[in-house]
C-alpha cells in the first residue's frame, strides 16, 4: 500500500485547520464585533496545532519497507507508455510475437492493450454490401476474393473510405491510450490495410507521395517492425493463407514500404522463435526491459 | 571582489587544513598556512573543554573525528574521544565496503555514484547512486533484494521516487537509489545530460561509474543548496573540483543551471568558494568570467551578493538564509521555468518550502 493512514489524516488536519483559518481570517477582516474577531483569533491559534502536526505527519515518517514487485508495479506505471506494431505477411510470426512481448510487459506490471487493426470498417460497412451487391466481392474456397479493380470509381471510395476509418479507430485508440496509460500492442496497422487495399483495388493512389507522407506521419509515435518470410514457409505455418504468387507480390510491397518509409524488417524464415524474439526486443530499444524480465524470472524461480 | 576583503573565514580554517594534509594537490599551501597558526592557537583549539563542540562542529561539517588526531597532538586529552573517532572510522570503513558491495553486485546496471565527496576524512552516511533511469532502478533494487538488501520506498511529498536499500549481507551501510537527479521536489538536469558525462574514476582504490568533475559540482552545489546549507566537505571537495574544471566547462555548468533553473545555487555558492579560496590560498578559484557570465545570467545576483555583504564572517556548515535560499530562490526558479516546464517550476516552489519547513518542524540536527 503506498498510501497510508498517517498521511491521509496529515492532509485531513491540514485541509480542516487553512478552511478554518480563511473562514477566520474573513471575519477578522469584515466583521465589526469585536467577540467574534476575538473567537476568529483564537480559532487561528488552537488550529496552527493540528496545521503543524499534519504537516510533521506528510514530511515525518519517510519510508515504508517493499518488495521489488511492488516497486515493479510502482515504476512500471510511471514508464512512458510504449506503441508498438508489427507488419508482414500471414505466417510470418507477427501475433506470435506480439503475444510474447505482451507476457514479457505483463509480467513487468505494465498495462498493455493488444489491437488487431487489419481489419478497421467502422463507417465502410454500407460500401462493402454495395461492393457484394455489385459482384466485386465473391468467396473462393475458403477465402473472400475483393475485385474492386473491377470498378474504378468503388475503387477509390472504398480505399479512401478504409483509410479514414483506420485513422478514425487509431485516434481513438491513441485517445485512449493517453488516458488510461496503456502499452499498446498494435497486430498490423496503416502499412497491412493499405497492402490489402492495393491487391484489392490496384489503386495507384495508395502509393502516391501524399499519403506515403500520411502512413509516416500515422506511425510517427509508434514503433513499427515489419516481419518477412519465404513464400513457402509462410504456407507451412500458416494453411489458411492464399498461394504462393500472393504472398510472393505482398512481400514486394512490404519490402517497397520498409524502404520509403525507412522501417525495419526482420526476416524470421530461418530463425528460431527465442532468437527472432531477442531481435525484435533489440530492434525495439527493450532489451533492457528483457533483462529486467530475466531478473524477475530468475527471482521467482529461486524462491520457488 | 572588493567585498571579500571584510569577510573572515572562521578560525576553522586549521580544520580545513587538516582535512587537506593528505592531499597532495593542496600540501603546499597547507604548509605555509600551517605556520601562520600559532602554538596557542593550537592548544585552545585541542583542549579538553573544546574538543566536544569540536566534534559536533566536524560531524556537522560532513567530517570525521579522526581528523582531531591529524590537529591535535596531545595524545592525553586525545585518549578520552578514541572510542567516538573509532566510531567514525568504522562507519567511515562499512562505507568503503558498501561501495566494494555496489561495485561488485551492479555491474550490469547502468547507475553513477554521486554526492560523493573525495577529500580526505570526509564522512559520509549512504551511497548516492543515479540510475539511467526506472527500468535500472527496478534493475538494481531486484539485483539488491537477491543480495539480502531490505528495500525501503520513500513516501515523502520530498522524496517520492527514492528508493533506499539496507541491511545488504548484515552491514550497516546503506545505499539510497535515485531515478532522477532531483532535490526534495526539484529536478535539476535530465539523467541524459549527466550520464553523458559518466565516466569511471578510483574512490578509496574502487573502480566506480562517475559524473564528470563540472557536473559533479553541479549536482553538490545544487544539492547543498536544496538543503539550505553548504558543509565544509561539500566546500573542500568543491574547491578540489574546481581546479580541474575548465573555463569552457565552467560554462557548460552555466548553460545547464541556467536551463533548470539553478543558476542561484551556483552563483551564491561560487561567491562563497572564491571568498574562501582567496582567502585561504591567495586567489579566487572560480574565473572572473564566469562569475561576470552568472551575473548577467542570474537576474537576483544582487541579493547573493547583499547577504555576503551583511556577514562578517563565513562558519561551517554555512546556512543560506531564508529569504535567499527559499523566497527569492523560488521566485527564480519559478521565472526560470515556467514557460519550459510549468510543473518543474510548480515542485521547485514546492522544493524551497518543503526544505525550509522540514528543517523548522524536524528541527534537522546537524551532526549527521
Amino acid at each position: 500500500m503506498l498510501i497510508r493512514a498517517d498521511k491521509l489524516i496529515g492532509w485531513i488536519l491540514i485541509v480542516i485547520s487553512l478552511s478554518i483559518f480563511s473562514i477566520s481570517l474573513n471575519l477578522i477582516l469584515f466583521t465589526d464585533l469585536i467577540v467574534i474577531k476575538v473567537i476568529s483569533l483564537t480559532s487561528i491559534l488552537i488550529f496552527s496545532f493540528p496545521l503543524m502536526i499534519g504537516t510533521k505527519l506528510i514530511i515525518y515518517e519517510p519510508m515504508n519497507k517493499v518488495s521489488a514487485e511492488i516497486l515493479l508495479k510502482y515504476y512500471s506505471s510511471k514508464i512512458k507508455p510504449l506503441c508498438i506494431s508489427f507488419s508482414g505477411i500471414d505466417g510470418a510470426g507477427k501475433t506470435t510475437h506480439l503475444y510474447m512481448l505482451n507476457k514479457v510487459l505483463k509480467d513487468l506490471g505494465f498495462k498493455t492493450r493488444i489491437f488487431w487493426m487489419r481489419w478497421p470498417a467502422f463507417t465502410s460497412y454500407p460500401l462493402l454490401l454495395l461492393g457484394k451487391l455489385l459482384g466485386l466481392t465473391s468467396r473462393k474456397g475458403s477465402f473472400i476474393e475483393h475485385k474492386y479493380y473491377l470498378n474504378k470509381v468503388f475503387s477509390k471510395v472504398i480505399s479512401l473510405s478504409l483509410i479514414y476509418d483506420f485513422i478514425l479507430r487509431y485516434a481513438m485508440i491513441k485517445i485512449l491510450q493517453k488516458l488510461q496509460r496503456w502499452n499498446l500492442l498494435l497486430d498490423r496497422n496503416i502499412l497491412d490495410l493499405v497492402i490489402d487495399l492495393y491487391v484489392w483495388t490496384r489503386e495507384r493512389l495508395l502509393f502516391s507521395p501524399l499519403f506515403i507522407h500520411l502512413y509516416g506521419n500515422l506511425l510517427k509515435n509508434c514503433t513499427v517492425i515489419i516481419f518477412d518470410v519465404d513464400e513457402k514457409t509462410a504456407l507451412l505455418r500458416k494453411k489458411d493463407t492464399f498461394d504462393v504468387p500472393y504472398l510472393r507480390a505482398k512481400r514486394k510491397l512490404y519490402s517497397l514500404l520498409s524502404k520509403l518509409l525507412l522501417i525495419h524488417t526482420i526476416d524470421t524464415t530461418q530463425s528460431g522463435i527465442y532468437s527472432t524474439f531477442t531481435n525484435v526486443v533489440d530492434n525495439l530499444g527493450l532489451q533492457r526491459l528483457l533483462e529486467l524480465y530475466v531478473l524477475i524470472k530468475a527471482k521467482k524461480t529461486s524462491i520457488k | 571582489m572588493d567585498y571579500h576583503d571584510h569577510i573572515a573565514v572562521d578560525d576553522f580554517v586549521l580544520m580545513v587544513l587538516s582535512a587537506m594534509c593528505t592531499n597532495k594537490t593542496f600540501s603546499k599551501r597547507q604548509s605555509i598556512l600551517l605556520e601562520k597558526t600559532s602554538l596557542s592557537e593550537l592548544g585552545k583549539i585541542c583542549s579538553k573543554t573544546n574538543i566536544p563542540s569540536l566534534l559536533t562542529k566536524l560531524h556537522s561539517n560532513s567530517l570525521s573525528s579522526e581528523l582531531i588526531k591529524e590537529i591535535c597532538k596531545n595524545s592525553d586529552v586525545l585518549n578520552h574521544f578514541i572510542p567516538l573517532i573509532f566510531k567514525d572510522t568504522d562507519r567511515r570503513l562499512q562505507r568503503i565496503r558498501g561501495l566494494i558491495f555496489v561495485n561488485k553486485v551492479l555491474r550490469n546496471v547502468n547507475y553513477m555514484l554521486i554526492k560523493d565527496l573525495d577529500i580526505p576524512f570526509a564522512l559520509l552516511s549512504d551511497i548516492d547512486l543515479l540510475l539511467y533511469d526506472y527500468i535500472e532502478l527496478l534493475k538494481a533494487a531486484i539485483i539488491l533484494e537477491n543480495e539480502g538488501c531490505n528495500i525501503y520506498k520513500f513516501r515523502l511529498l520530498a522524496h517520492p521516487f527514492k528508493v533506499m536499500a539496507t541491511n545488504c549481507k548484515n552491514e550497516v551501510f546503506e545505499i539510497d537509489l535515485y531515478p532522477h537527479p532531483m532535490w526534495i521536489r526539484k529536478i535539476v538536469a535530465s539523467t541524459d545530460e549527466i550520464f553523458k558525462t559518466k565516466h569511471f574514476g578510483i574512490r578509496y582504490d574502487i573502480e566506480m561509474p562517475l559524473p564528470a568533475p563540472p557536473m559533479d559540482f553541479y549536482l553538490i552545489a545544487t544539492h547543498a543548496w536544496s538543503h539550505l546549507r553548504l558543509t565544509l566537505a561539500e566546500t573542500l571537495y568543491l574547491l578540489k573540483l574546481s581546479e580541474s574544471i575548465k573555463e569552457k566547462e565552467w560554462f557548460q555548468i552555466l548553460e545547464i543551471a541556467h536551463k533548470w533553473g539553478t543558476l542561484d545555487s551556483i552563483y551564491t555558492i561560487s561567491l562563497v568558494l572564491n571568498i574562501f579560496s582567496s582567502k585561504v590560498y591567495g586567489y579566487s578559484v572560480i574565473p572572473e568570467e564566469v562569475i561576470n557570465e552568472m551575473k548577467k545570467k542570474y537576474i537576483l545576483s544582487s541579493k547573493s551578493e547583499k547577504w555576503l555583504y551583511s556577514i562578517k564572517r563565513i562558519e561551517f556548515p554555512i546556512k543560506f538564509p531564508a529569504s535567499l535560499a527559499v523566497f527569492y530562490s523560488s521566485l527564480y526558479s519559478f521565472q526560470a521555468l515556467w514557460k519550459k516546464d510549468l510543473m518543474n517550476a510548480l515542485y521547485g516552489i514546492l522544493s524551497t518550502y518543503l526544505s525550509y519547513t522540514s528543517n523548522l518542524f524536524l528541527k534537522k540536527q546537524d551532526s549527521i
